[in-house]
C-alpha cells in the first residue's frame, strides 16, 4: 500500500455564535494516501468545507478544535501536528507550502487589482525561495502546464479579463506552482458551466495522473464525484456517514440520503426509458400557443462616456412560441442571455424591436406598448420565481407580507380579511406552515424561502410564470423538493412555466419542451427526449455531452 | 431549539435587544429621557418664572442657595433656607448678601405659584390651552434660587430647565426638516438614478460646499429686527435643518443605488408595486436603521449649531431661554471671575450632548448586526 499523507482522528470543530456553542464538524476521521483522490460530498452545512479548512488551520478566529480532535500531516518521513501549529512561519509553510486549496469562485480568489503575474510570482518567491526572474519562468511554466495559450501574456492580465474556465485554470496553476504535497479543491467547478467543468475536471484528473498529487474533493455533485474521486466521503450535518471506494459507494450505497443524493442525479437512461413508455402520443398532441416571440432583439444600452455610447446584445433575432400548459425549458450558458429574455417577456426589461404577444384564455395581450394599467392587468396573469432565494425576498417584510405583496400593490382584494385569506390559502398550497406567516425570511431555509417565493408568484392566479434558475442555489435534495412542487402545481392549476436553467440535469427531469440557447441565439428547440437523446445541432451535443453523469461509471475508475 | 419570539423578531425587536445589553448605552439613555422629562416639565420643576417677572430684584448677582438639612445645634429639621438680606460693606461701600439663619424659611411641596400653560394647542379654528399653577416645591416667603441668579435677577435654575427644552426642540425640529428634505432627496435621487439623479446631485453638492457658519452668520445677521423671538426661533430650526440635509440625502442615494439592483426590488416591481410604494415600504425601510442612528448622532450638533449661533449674538437672544443664550451671557470678565454659577448650564449641556452621543453610538452598534463579531 501506498504511504500515509494526511490523517484525521476524531475532528470536532465548535464555532461560537451569538445564540451560543454551534458545532459544524463532530467526530470525523478519514485519511489520505499519497496519490489518492478524496471525495468529500455533502449539502451546503454539513461541515465539508470547515472539515478542509481545518487542514490548513483556516477556519474564522470563533472556531475552536475539540481535544482530541487531531490532525497529522506526513511530510518526507516526518509527522506535522496540524492543529497544534501557531507560529505564522510554521503556518505560512503548511498553507500553500504542503497544501494548497483552490476555491469555488475564481473571481474572488484573486485580488482584482493586482496582475495576475504579480500574484503567482509572490506566492512562488514566498514558498520556493526563488528569484524574480526564476519564479517568472516558473509561473509561465505552470500556466503552460495547464494548457493556458499564451502564458507570458497570462502573466500581465488581470483576474477580470479572462474567462471563468480560464481564472480557475490560473488558479490551479497558482496553487499547484509550490508544489504542495496535497491539493484541496472546493466545488472548484461549481460556479462554471458544463462545458468548462468538464474541461477544468479533465485538467484536473490529467494533473494528477502526471504528478501523482493527492487530492480532497469537495463537491455536492456526486456526478463529479463519479468522474474524479477514488475513495468518497458522504457527510451530513458535521458527521461523515458513509465512506468506501467510489465505485461500490455509488453503485450500492447502503446510507438513506446517499440513495436520495443519487436519485437527483441525472440519468439519460431513465429519460430514454421514459421516451419508450410514453411513445408518440404526446407528440402528435395538438397544442395552442400561450406566448408567441417574434424577431425580438434586445440590445443594453450604457453611457461608457460622457457622450459615448455603447450597446451589447443580449438577445437577437429570437423566434418561438410556448405552448399552453407545459414546462418548457430554456438552457444555456452563462452569458447566452436566457435571464434577459425571460425578464422581456414579463416586461421587467425593455426590448428593442420584434413583438411579444400573450394570448391568455379571455386576454390578449401585446408587449410592446403595454403601460400604466394595462400593464398591472398583464402583471396578473403572468409573475416569476427568481433564482436567489435570500435576495429575493424583502428581509424586513413579514412572510405573510412578502405574499401579499401582489395583492395589495395591485388592490385585488376589497380588504384585509380576504387578503388573509387568500395568503393562507396559497401559502397551504405550497406547504408553507401557516404559523410561520408571522416569521421574517431570515429564519428560513433556502427551501423554505422558495416556497414563499413560490407562493407569492401565485398568490394573484397567473397563468404564466417564468421561473429564472429557481432551483440552482438548493441543495440537490431539496431542488427535488421544489422541482415536484412545481410540478404538482403547475398539473394542478393548468400553470405555463418557463423554467430557465444552465442545469441540464434539472431541465431533462422536469420539462416537456426544450429551448437551447447561446449567444443570445436561439440553437435548438424542441422536445426534451429529441433534445436530449438526439441533438441536431454541435452545440447543443456538446452541451449534452459535458453532462457528468453515473451512466457509465463502471468503466470510469479501473484506470 | 430557539424560542419563537426568535423567529418573529423584528429588525427593531433585534436592534432593542442588542442595544439593552449594553450598560454604557442603558445609563446614557436613561439619562436623556430624564433630561427631556425635565425639558418637558420645566415650568413645572421650576419655582419661579424664567424670565424678568420672576426676577428677584433684591438677590442680583446672588450666588446658589444650597436647602439645609440641620439646625445650628446639629438636629435634623425639614429641609430650610436662611433669609438673605443686603447689608452694606462699610471698608468696599458694596452691597452684600448675608446670611440671617435665626429667620427660617422653609421649603414646601406643590407649592401653588406662578400660572403656565402646561398644553396649548391652536388649531386654527378653536384654542385649546390647559393652564396650571402646581409646582413641585417653593418656599414660604421670598424666593429660592438653587443655582443662583443673574445681573437681572433671574433664576438660573429656571432659565437651565426651559433652555434644556428650547434647545431639545430646535434641534428636533431642525432634523425634521433635515429628514424631509434628505428623505425626499435622496429617495427620488437613489431610485431613478440617471438624470434625475445627476440634476440632484448637483444641487446637493452645491448646497455641500458653502461653509455652514457663515452662511449661519449672513443668514442670521438677515433676519429683521422686527420678528418676534418666536419667528427667529422657527427660523434658525429652518436654516439649520435646510443646511444640513446633504449627507444624509448623498448616503441614502448611495445605499438605494445599490439596493434597487436587488432581486426583491424587481419582485416588488413584478408584483405591480408602483414607484413610490416601492420606495416607501422596500427601499426606506432597508435603510432605516442607519436613518434613527444618524439622526440621533446628530442632535447634538444641531443642538451645537444653535448654541454657538446664540453664544455669538446671532441665534436667539435675551429673553429666550437657550442654553446659547445663558453661555452668552458668562463672557464677562467678572463673571469669569467670580460668578461661577453662570456656568452651571453648561454641566447640563454637557450631560445631554453626552447622552445623545452615547445613545447614537449604541445605538448604531446594536443596528450593525456586524459590529459584535469585530474580534
Amino acid at each position: 500500500m501506498s504511504e500515509r499523507l494526511v490523517d484525521v482522528k476524531n475532528l470536532q470543530v465548535d464555532f461560537k455564535t451569538e445564540e451560543g456553542w454551534f458545532t459544524a464538524v463532530k467526530n470525523v476521521s478519514f485519511h489520505i494516501e499519497a496519490g489518492q483522490v478524496l471525495g468529500l460530498v455533502g449539502e451546503s452545512g454539513s461541515g465539508k468545507s470547515v472539515t478542509a479548512k481545518s487542514l490548513m488551520q483556516l477556519n474564522s478566529n470563533n472556531a475552536i478544535y475539540r481535544s482530541p480532535s487531531q490532525i497529522n500531516l506526513y511530510n518526507s518521513g516526518q509527522s506535522v501536528p496540524v492543529l497544534q501549529l501557531r507560529s505564522p512561519k510554521a503556518l505560512r509553510q503548511l498553507r500553500g507550502g504542503l497544501i494548497s486549496m483552490i476555491f469555488q469562485e475564481p473571481m474572488a480568489s484573486f485580488a482584482p487589482a493586482i496582475s495576475l503575474g504579480k500574484q503567482m510570482v509572490e506566492t512562488i518567491q514566498l514558498h520556493l525561495g526563488f528569484g524574480k526572474h526564476e519564479a517568472e519562468l516558473e509561473a509561465i511554466h505552470w500556466l503552460g502546464q495547464v494548457g493556458l495559450t499564451e502564458p507570458e501574456r497570462r502573466l500581465r492580465q488581470y483576474v477580470h479579463e479572462l474567462s471563468g474556465g480560464m481564472r480557475q485554470r490560473v488558479m490551479i496553476a497558482t496553487a499547484l506552482s509550490t508544489k504542495p504535497r496535497l491539493l484541496i479543491a472546493d466545488e472548484p467547478t461549481t460556479a462554471l458551466d458544463v462545458t468548462i467543468q468538464a474541461q477544468v475536471l479533465d485538467l484536473l484528473l490529467e494533473l494528477r495522473q502526471r504528478f501523482g498529487m493527492a487530492m480532497l474533493f469537495i463537491t455536492h455533485d456526486l456526478g463529479v464525484i463519479g468522474k474524479v474521486a477514488d475513495d468518497l466521503c458522504v457527510m451530513q450535518s458535521g458527521q461523515i456517514i458513509e465512506e468506501g471506494p467510489v465505485q461500490k459507494t455509488l453503485l450500492t450505497p447502503s446510507h438513506e440520503y446517499t440513495k436520495r443524493l443519487l436519485a437527483a442525479v441525472p440519468s439519460l437512461k431513465k429519460l430514454q426509458l421514459k421516451r419508450e413508455g410514453a411513445t408518440k402520443s404526446s407528440e402528435q398532441e395538438p397544442w395552442s400557443s400561450l406566448v408567441k416571440v417574434k424577431d425580438l432583439d434586445i440590445v443594453y444600452e450604457s453611457s461608457a462616456g460622457l457622450l459615448k455610447r455603447s450597446s451589447f446584445t443580449a438577445v437577437s433575432a429570437a423566434n418561438f412560441e410556448i405552448p399552453t400548459g407545459k414546462i418548457i425549458g430554456l438552457v444555456g450558458e452563462s452569458g447566452s442571455g436566457k435571464t434577459s429574455l425571460g425578464r422581456a417577456l414579463l416586461k421587467a426589461i425593455p426590448f428593442q424591436t420584434g413583438s411579444i404577444i400573450y394570448q391568455f384564455k379571455d386576454e390578449k395581450f401585446d408587449l410592446n406598448g403595454l403601460s400604466g394599467s394595462s400593464l398591472k392587468a398583464f402583471r396578473q396573469h403572468a409573475q416569476m420565481v427568481f433564482q436567489d432565494p435570500y435576495g429575493s425576498l424583502n428581509p424586513r417584510l413579514t412572510v405573510r407580507d412578502i405574499i401579499a405583496e401582489p395583492l395589495e400593490a395591485m388592490q385585488l382584494t376589497k380588504n384585509r380579511n380576504e387578503t388573509d385569506l387568500r395568503v393562507r390559502e396559497i401559502a397551504t398550497r405550497c406547504r408553507l406552515d401557516l404559523e410561520h406567516l408571522r416569521r421574517f425570511p431570515h429564519a428560513f431555509s433556502g427551501g423554505q424561502r422558495q416556497r414563499i417565493s413560490i407562493a407569492r408568484a401565485l398568490i394573484c392566479r397567473p397563468s404564466f410564470i417564468v421561473a429564472d434558475e429557481a432551483v440552482a442555489a438548493l441543495d440537490v435534495s431539496i431542488q427535488a423538493e421544489i422541482l415536484d412542487l412545481m410540478k404538482e402545481l403547475q398539473r394542478e392549476l393548468g400553470l405555463t412555466i418557463l423554467f430557465i436553467s444552465h442545469d441540464l440535469s434539472v431541465i431533462a427531469n422536469l420539462c416537456e419542451q426544450v429551448i437551447v440557447m447561446q449567444h443570445g441565439k436561439i440553437v435548438e428547440q424542441g422536445p426534451v427526449e429529441q433534445i436530449f437523446l438526439e441533438p441536431k445541432e454541435d452545440y447543443t451535443r456538446n452541451l449534452i455531452s459535458a453532462i457528468p453523469t453515473l451512466d457509465n461509471l463502471g468503466g470510469l475508475n479501473a484506470s | 431549539m430557539r424560542a419563537e419570539s426568535y423567529y418573529t423578531a423584528g429588525q427593531f425587536a433585534l436592534i432593542r435587544a442588542r442595544f439593552f445589553r449594553k450598560p454604557v448605552s442603558c445609563a446614557a439613555g436613561i439619562l436623556l429621557i430624564i433630561l427631556i422629562l425635565t425639558g418637558l416639565f420645566a415650568s413645572f420643576l421650576s419655582p419661579h418664572e424664567p424670565n424678568s417677572a420672576g426676577a428677584n430684584r433684591q438677590y442680583i448677582n446672588g450666588p446658589p442657595q444650597m436647602p439645609k438639612f440641620r439646625d445650628q445645634d446639629g438636629s435634623w429639621s425639614k429641609p430650610y433656607l436662611c433669609t438673605f438680606e443686603q447689608q452694606l460693606d462699610r471698608k468696599t461701600l458694596r452691597r452684600v448678601q448675608v446670611e440671617n439663619c435665626e429667620k427660617k424659611r422653609y421649603l414646601t411641596w406643590f407649592t401653588r405659584s406662578w400660572e403656565y400653560q402646561l398644553i396649548s394647542l391652536n388649531l386654527g379654528f378653536t384654542e385649546f390651552t390647559l393652564t396650571s399653577d402646581l409646582h413641585l416645591f417653593g418656599i414660604e416667603t421670598g424666593q429660592i434660587h438653587l443655582f443662583g441668579t443673574e445681573k437681572a435677577g433671574k433664576d438660573i435654575f429656571g432659565r437651565t430647565l426651559h433652555a434644556i427644552w428650547v434647545s431639545l426642540s430646535i434641534g428636533f425640529l431642525a432634523l425634521t426638516i433635515k429628514l424631509t428634505t434628505s428623505l425626499l432627496v435622496g429617495g427620488i435621487s437613489g431610485y431613478f438614478g440617471g438624470r434625475i439623479d445627476a440634476v440632484l446631485q448637483t444641487f446637493t453638492e452645491a448646497v455641500r460646499v458653502i461653509p455652514s457658519i457663515p452662511i449661519y452668520l449672513a443668514l442670521a445677521v438677515a433676519m429683521p429686527d422686527e420678528w418676534s423671538s418666536e419667528t427667529r426661533y422657527f427660523a434658525i430650526a429652518f436654516i439649520i435643518g435646510a443646511f444640513d440635509f446633504p449627507t444624509l440625502a448623498r448616503r441614502l442615494r448611495t445605499h438605494l443605488l445599490a439596493e434597487r439592483n436587488q432581486e426583491y426590488i424587481l419582485a416588488a416591481k413584478l408584483s405591480g408595486s408602483s414607484s413610490s410604494r416601492i420606495i416607501r415600504k422596500h427601499l426606506i425601510p432597508s435603510f432605516l436603521s442607519y436613518i434613527i442612528v444618524d439622526t440621533i448622532i446628530n442632535v447634538p450638533y444641531i443642538i451645537l449649531a444653535e448654541t454657538s449661533l446664540s453664544f455669538l449674538g446671532l441665534g436667539l437672544s435675551e429673553p429666550v431661554n437657550s442654553i446659547g443664550v445663558l453661555l452668552s451671557q458668562a463672557q464677562d470678565v467678572e463673571v469669569q471671575q467670580s460668578l461661577l454659577w453662570y456656568y452651571i448650564p453648561v454641566v447640563f449641556f454637557v450631560l445631554m450632548i453626552l447622552a445623545f452621543v452615547l445613545v447614537g453610538d449604541g445605538l448604531r452598534d446594536a443596528a450593525d448586526p456586524y459590529s459584535e463579531e469585530g474580534r
